[in-house]
């Protein structure tokens, strides 16, 4: 089976299944016709200051997924210590601990959990994960307020 | 029959052993018939006869035609042992000089004048070839002699030797001495978290592989026993990935999270196409943890230089390529790694005027011709106005001498910063063009071997003379490197004493390597053994001067 073959037909199988049966609080589907292009939303999770706002996601299947992670990008600002403004995530299974036997459901939530609990010991953006750590306050407020400008 | 015992037949059958080196080598190390054939075709049936010549107590001119043709059986002891001086130390002494004691008195003085002169490639440079070389081949073979070394006396698998190898960097004593210390933490350490028994070929039904989610019911399916089903296609594209991704060592399990790491034997099961990618791997990283070892940089070579002992600086390979083992580029004596750091940095600040400095014209001093420089000699003779001058000074070649120490201008009024800019310069143009001549003359390296193969059939000179043109050569090559980096050890250099015997020292050298240059240049249609001979020599005393003065200092 060559390479665009497999991954075809993985991502239809994963389109299949998210659309039967989606992770809480998440949805995801291809862009017009392109299979390799999704579109796909995050519901804040409830008790996180990001609660309430929906988050837009954009992923990019790489041709020789799954054996390569896909890339997911925030189109959606947002004020987390792992997500930059230009919507990168840091988050280790799109990175080194990726496998071919992750899925993009779990993927989501992974995004999902990592929005409840962020990761300030590995931080993108250092500014957000000291505010986290000194003044966790301060950062939730802050949080709360993007997400009423840009996620509602 | 190996290699060896080849050359050593040959030389058995009455062959001079470079000769039956050049053939072997020619010929691939094929069947010696076709050696033999090959030495007839190309050095005639001379191979053997040039040593009638020799030994032939006649003056060498005479009717050498006729001694060519008339097979004697060689008197084997003196050209071998004349080889072995030639190939091991190129010391070229009287020994040979019994033959011609017939030859008129002009001649033996010639010959003895010549060969009173020691050439000893290793002297001439300022370190010991303390180094292995482990050629591109041999380096798997090497590494997995490491591990199944390591392997039997762990007692582990292969797969976990390796990681506990790649732990301790490929030294296998620290590895030891700690395992026995204890052998757990030691293990958990290394990465070891779960290397057991595999499965593959088999079938699992009713379930689905992990990553196409096609069926596992037709003996498709291979497995750790950490169970994370996958189909060997799938298999093979993720082995795929990962090797290309660079890691041969640690390729983990397909599964979430999982700890399991890929043994080498289930690679070898599952994907065979991709065991030898997995070798090649192996390999690299062998070379790249090992803190002993180094590739070897020139383009093209594939070898590896293991230094025998930590304190090691310098490696040579066997392709004549010189290695600074602490910052893995080119040996750059007499200058150290943090002067090379800081002029690579100041070459890349300076790039743009770095970029014109280096560009390949100049113009003719006396009729302003833009003047390309295709060879390595910098004496200069432009083709329209047939004027002589020096490359690197501009100056006439007549009467021409001291052009490597940078002159202050007195009573200048031009600002700091350009005459630093103008010192810079002075020294990276010489740098340069010492680097370009050295490209040019790397080449000869193979032209050399193209003129022993083409005087072979001029009976006038003497094979040991003929092969004389590949230590010329590389003496040359070191000359230039050295040339080189002395620029660059000059530019760092203080003002003072030193400095001006210095200067001194490489001007001399200077001014020798130009005229080695030349008459290598010309080697090709016009072979001077004798000028060739004492070129090399006097090349070889100074550069041994001017490393031995940076070395233990000038004013002593």
């Amino acid at each position: 089976m060559n390479e665009g073959a497999r991954s075809t037909k993985r991502i239809q199988k994963e389109l299949a299944d998210i659309t039967t049966d989606p992770p809480a609080g998440c949805s995801a589907g291809p862009v017009g016709d392109n299979l390799y292009e999704w579109m796909s939303t995050i519901i804040g999770p409830d008790g996180s200051p990001y609660q309430g706002g929906v988050f837009f996601l954009h992923i990019l299947f790489p041709v020789d997924y799954p054996f390569k992670p896909p890339k997911i990008q925030f189109k959606t600002k947002i004020y987390h210590c792992n997500i930059n403004s230009n919507g990168d995530i840091c988050l280790d299974i799109l990175k080194n601990n990726w496998s071919p036997a992750l899925n993009i459901g779990k993927v989501l939530l992974s995004i999902s959990s990592l929005l409840t609990d962020p990761n300030p010991n590995d931080p993108l953006v250092s500014t957000i994960a000291e505010q986290l750590i000194n003044d966790k306050e301060a950062h939730d407020n802050k949080a709360r307020e993007f997400t009423m400008k840009f996620a509602k | 029959m190996d290699k060896d015992s080849k050359l050593a037949t040959l030389v058995e059958y009455g062959y001079d052993p470079v000769v039956a080196q050049v053939a072997l080598e020619q010929t691939s190390y094929g069947d010696l018939n076709v050696a033999i054939d090959y030495i007839y075709k190309n050095f005639g049936e001379g191979s053997l006869d040039k040593k009638e010549v020799i030994t032939e107590p006649t003056p060498l001119t005479s009717q050498p035609t006729q001694q060519l043709n008339t097979p004697t059986k060689p008197k084997r002891q003196i050209s071998t042992s004349s080889s072995k001086r030639l190939k091991s130390s190129i010391t070229v002494s009287a020994g040979s000089d019994d033959c011609y004691e017939d030859q008129e008195d002009s001649e033996e003085e010639y010959y003895q004048d010549v060969d009173d002169y020691e050439f000893d490639i290793a002297l001439v440079d300022a370190f010991p070839k303390a180094n292995t070389v482990i050629q591109s081949k041999d380096i798997i073979n090497t590494a997995l002699a490491e591990i199944n070394n390591i392997s039997s006396i762990t007692e582990t698998t292969p797969s976990a030797a390796t990681l506990l190898l790649c732990y301790f960097q490929w030294n296998p004593n620290k590895l030891l001495e700690r395992y026995y210390e204890d052998p757990e933490r030691v293990v958990s350490a290394a990465g070891i978290k779960k290397i057991d028994q595999f499965f593959t070929k088999t079938s699992v039904p009713g379930q689905m592989c992990s990553v196409c989610a096609d069926d596992l019911d037709s003996n498709n399916c291979s497995y750790l026993s950490c169970k994370h089903y996958s189909c060997d296609d799938c298999w093979n594209q993720y082995l795929l990935i990962k090797l290309l991704e660079g890691g041969a060592t640690s390729i983990p399990c397909m599964g979430v999270k999982c700890p399991s790491v890929i043994p080498d034997e289930f690679i070898h099961k599952v994907a065979p196409n991709l065991y030898n990618k997995y070798l090649e791997r192996l390999a690299q990283t062998y070379v790249d943890q090992n803190p002993n070892m180094r590739w070897c940089p020139a383009v093209g070579c594939g070898n590896a230089l293991k230094a025998d002992s930590q304190s090691e600086s310098t490696a040579q390979c066997s392709c004549g390529f010189k290695i600074c083992f602490r910052c893995k580029q080119e040996s750059h004596f007499p200058a150290d790694c943090e002067q090379m750091k800081n002029w690579k940095k100041k070459c890349e600040d300076d790039s743009e005027t770095a970029n014109w400095i280096s560009s390949n014209t100049q113009d003719c001093p006396k009729c302003q011709s833009a003047i390309e420089k295709n060879g390595g000699c910098n004496h200069m003779t432009c083709i329209k106005c047939k004027h002589e001058f020096c490359w690197i000074c501009l100056g006439n070649w007549i009467g021409h001498s001291n052009c490597n120490s940078y002159k202050k201008e007195e009573n200048s009024n031009k600002s700091e910063l350009k005459k630093n800019l103008e010192r810079y310069l002075f020294y990276f143009h010489r740098y340069n063009t010492h680097e370009q001549s050295k490209k040019f003359e790397t080449k000869l390296r193979q032209t050399a071997i193209e003129t022993i193969v083409s005087f072979q059939n001029k009976t006038d000179k003497r094979w040991i003379d003929i092969k004389f043109v590949e230590t010329s050569t590389e003496i040359l090559i070191q000359c230039r490197r050295t040339l080189k980096y002395t620029y660059v050890y000059g530019y760092y250099m203080g003002e003072g004493t030193e400095k001006n015997l210095f200067e001194y020292l490489q001007n001399d050298l200077e001014k020798t390597t130009e005229q080695l240059s030349f008459l290598l240049s010309q080697a090709n249609s016009d072979l001077k053994i004798f000028d060739l001979k004492e070129m090399t020599n006097l090349a070889s005393v100074k550069l041994k001067h001017l490393l031995e003065g940076v070395e233990e200092g000038f004013i002593n």
